[in-house]
């Protein structure tokens, strides 16, 4: 047997998995040295202010943050102009050996589960039809079940949710393998969601594979998924890495481009020094159901939100527990046809960055757990980091800004002592800038990285857009987020203060729809940011003018950030670069099958769309759709208290209209059966009922 | 249904019982009724009966009634057609309906529905939408954390 078809047990994993995390913490902790050898270098000089030693300490976590990212980079680039890691999940030999666990033994079956809540009903079938119709293609649909795990509260778009299960069902004869559940109380959000699923039905699958309401999986990516994890029975979890698709504002398409261009780089070097020991997304993973139900319950953290309570971030989490007990988790970076959608504007991204920043800063605590290994900790330390690195680049650039301010109104002496010479005072501009153009390097080469990968594949330069376009789409890419990074450093470092103050954030849903953004929402939204780029800008043009030009950058995007969420938002623009060939991605260029289907679908919906019989009733003017719900209602007793309560809010419609019902009420009425017949027919039979509807 | 309009004409102006009409029908199409005759025969029927039922001149209640008796006679033929009870089975009935509703297929149209009901023509039922397969439990259990420095995590929900 050769080295490549010879079992690769367990110990042989470790070896390699040891040396090549020794090689790439060798690589940041001496750049990270050599960085702050310069910078001191400097700073040492003339003793060490305390302002300095600041500097010293936020320069040193920094540049750990990214160096730990340009590694990263430079091994994927390597690894993927080398033919690919051998050792990758996707390229080991099958293994026989269960390594002393037990064989499973439940069926083969995997279950695509998608947790929503909220979301919108025509995007989420949209692509559930696509996916189902990709899976088809692969001729092996019987393996797969699918699953809609709603905890939708919003009563209408419960009802639409229903009504589009039955109408995939019927489409694609599916009865039996499409599944839909609305759980009466959200308990622990999506986590609760899943436990819900894996306690009540866990024991008909092997494997579940996680969706997000805007996933998109294609079925090659499922099947091979699944096969991998039937190669691999000391494996818990594959991780596929998502790119972004499926956009049309200019922001996403720009976000989108970068993902699809750089990610190839970050992710094959993460999976390289990660191997066995990689970390969970939270979708477009494959995991298998039992060693999660027995080691992925999820316990409620001492101390109250938003560091203590119930587990936002989940999924670091549950990697860390599974890697606890033993169980692999790999980046399949490999992977094709896995797909997600990003925020459209720049003020939804930074929504949804709150909800997440909540959801890792809770990990401070779990870093400290016991039992978790070093890699699980390092995951956690790195999701803080991602948020934590805003506020501390922005007291980095507060105390430079002060030490400029220092040295300005530092008057040189030239004589002192019995000194007969003039002493000279000394120039650290060198030093300095070489500190900053390495950083700045750091920050860059990735994307050199990946643009140079284009270039070595002419048939994907091509599906860029050529040469020329994807070079000019890189440099404006760069330049758009060099604008973008301080506004949004300004939101995160406002995040990370918020829940340091201890400010819990809600479960809001996700606005994932187009929509272009006004004057009045882009200035409450970026006005503050406005404000501290003019009286930045002001103050170190007035006190400290040899900053002001290096500060420069930063400025800008504080002062344009008004215009520039407004005009990034425009769908019009994002489809008009498409148009000229610019941030295009090949997934755009030649989608695949399962993009095309969501797209049909999208189409499909917005030509024919469902005959809107709402107005104030809601879907409860359509028939179908409540006889689709009142089929789907459990027969649950009603306590005679919660009938009259019922009964009472019936007469609130009838004598107030169902607007003035809470969202609560809504559903606590639809919920009902007795009550949902009760509110169709008051729908129609109301004298004010719209031409339209008749 | 001349004699239906002359008994309710009593009670109702002609405006009002014209609009309760329109609705009913509207209503009807919505369940892909169409057969003009078929719409005829309900509506005189429901009328009728709602007539009996509502307050006199209260034009709101005999719509609402009009509108309950043709959701009841729809019920009841669906329940007939598939062997099912209203009453007991009215989440079945619901769904058998929902699925004439949504199915493609003419054999499951409540047009056909209602026909096959009066005819006592009895066709197979179809096999009902489950929306959740039979359950096949496990435990899933809290995973206690403990920590370096302070309390350990506490049970979760």
């Amino acid at each position: 047997m050769n080295q490549a078809t010879a079992p690769d047990s367990r110990r042989q994993r470790k070896v390699v998995a040891t040396y090549r995390r020794v090689l790439f913490f060798s690589l940041v902790i001496a750049t990270t040295l050599t960085a702050m050898a310069m910078i001191t270098s400097a700073f040492f000089q003339n003793g060490l202010s305390p302002q300095e030693m600041v500097l010293l300490v936020l320069y040193t976590l920094l540049i750990l943050w990214v160096s730990t990212s340009f590694w990263t980079a430079l091994i994927g680039f390597l690894v993927v102009v080398t033919g690919g890691d051998k050792r990758s999940i996707g390229r080991l030999p099958p293994r026989a050996s269960t390594e002393g666990r037990q064989a499973d033994t439940t069926p083969r079956k995997t279950a695509l589960v998608m947790p929503i809540y909220n979301e919108d009903p025509t995007r989420v079938f949209g692509g559930l039809r696509a996916i189902y119709r990709s899976l088809l293609d692969t001729g092996r649909i019987d393996e797969f079940e699918l699953f809609i795990l709603s905890d939708t509260r919003d009563a209408d778009t419960w009802l639409e949710e229903e009504a589009n299960w039955l109408q995939l069902c019927e489409d694609f004869g599916a009865h039996g393998k499409v599944f839909y559940r609305n759980r009466e109380r959200n308990v622990s959000r999506k986590s609760g969601n899943l436990e819900d699923f894996c306690t009540r039905w866990g024991g008909r699958y092997r494997y579940m594979i996680v969706l997000d309401a805007d996933s998109l999986m294609g079925g090659t990516a499922l099947t091979r998924l699944v096969d991998l994890m039937e190669a691999h029975p000391t494996v818990a979890l594959i991780q596929s890495p998502p790119l972004p698709v499926n956009h049309k504002s200019l922001f996403a398409r720009i976000l989108q481009f970068g993902s699809s261009l750089y990610s190839d780089v970050f992710t094959t070097g993460s999976a390289w020094w990660l191997m066995s020991e990689s970390n969970y997304w939270g979708h477009n993973a494959i995991i298998r159901i039992k060693p999660f139900v027995e080691h992925c319950g999820l316990p409620k953290l001492p101390g109250r939100e938003p560091f203590g309570g119930e587990i936002l971030s989940h999924d670091f989490v549950e990697a860390a527990l599974l890697r606890k007990a033993g169980w692999e988790v790999w980046l399949a970076y490999d992977v094709k046809e896995s797909f997600e959608e990003l925020p459209p504007t720049l003020i939804d991204y930074a929504k949804r960055d709150r909800r997440w920043c909540q959801g890792n800063m809770q990990h401070m605590k779990m870093i400290l757990a016991r039992g978790f290994s070093g890699i699980s900790r390092l995951h956690m330390l790195m999701g803080i980091m991602s948020y934590l690195s805003s506020p501390l680049w922005l007291l980095f650039l507060l105390f430079t800004g002060f030490e400029a301010y220092v040295q300005s109104q530092t008057v040189p002496v030239y004589f002192f002592g019995d000194n007969f010479y003039p002493v000279w005072p000394e120039s650290y501009a060198v030093e300095m800038k070489t500190v900053l153009l390495v950083t700045l390097a750091m920050l860059f080469l990735p994307k050199g990285l990946g643009l140079l990968l284009v270039y070595f594949r002419p048939k994907v330069a091509k599906a860029y857009g050529g040469y020329f376009r994807v070079t000019l789409s890189v440099v404006l890419e760069s330049l758009f987020s060099m604008l973008t990074a301080p506004i949004l450093m300004l939101y995160q470092s406002k995040f990370v203060l918020a829940i340091l103050l201890r400010k819990s954030v809600g479960w809001p849903p996700q606005n994932r729809d187009d929509h272009r953004l006004g004057f009045k929402e882009a200035t409450l939204a970026h006005g503050g940011q406005t404000m501290v780029g003019v009286i930045a800008g002001l103050l170190s043009y007035q006190y400290i003018p040899s900053f002001f030009w290096w500060f420069t950058p930063v400025l800008a995007g504080l002062f344009l950030a008004i215009p520039l969420s407004m005009m990034s938002s425009s769908t019009w623009l994002g489809l008009m670069a498409k148009r000229l060939g610019f941030f295009l991605t090949p997934e755009e260029y030649s989608p695949s099958p399962v993009i095309r289907y969501l797209k049909e679908n999208l189409e499909r919906a917005e030509q024919h769309p469902a005959v809107a019989l709402d107005g104030e009733y809601g879907k409860l003017m359509d028939p179908a759709v409540c006889s689709v719900h009142l089929a789907l209602l459990p027969n649950r007793p009603v306590s005679k208290r919660h009938r009259y309560e019922l009964k009472a809010l019936v007469y609130r419609v009838i004598e107030e209209g169902p607007e003035r019902l809470s969202s609560a009420e809504k559903r606590a009425l639809v919920a009902d059966p007795e009550s949902l017949q009760r509110l169709h027919t008051l729908a129609w039979s109301r004298r004010n009922l719209p031409t339209g509807n008749v | 249904m001349n004699g239906v309009i002359a008994t309710a004409a009593e009670h109702h102006d002609a405006a009002s019982l014209n609009l309760v009409r329109r609705r009913l029908t509207a209503y009807l199409e919505q369940l892909k009724v169409t057969d003009p005759g078929l719409i005829e025969t309900l509506l005189e029927e429901s009328m009728k009966r709602a007539e009996r039922r509502s307050a006199s001149g209260d034009t709101d209640e005999l719509m609402r009634r009009a509108l309950e008796e043709i959701q009841r006679r729809i019920d009841a033929a669906v329940a007939k057609v598939y062997g099912l009870n209203p009453v007991k089975d009215m989440h079945r009935v619901a769904a058998a309906r929902a699925l004439s509703l949504k199915s493609g297929s003419p054999n499951l149209q409540l047009e056909a529905v209602l026909r096959s009901a009066s005819a006592d023509d009895t066709p197979a039922l179809p096999a009902l939408p489950a929306a959740t397969p039979p359950e096949a439990r496990l435990s899933m259990h809290p995973e206690p954390i403990a920590f370096f420095f302070g309390p350990p995590s506490t049970a979760s929900h």
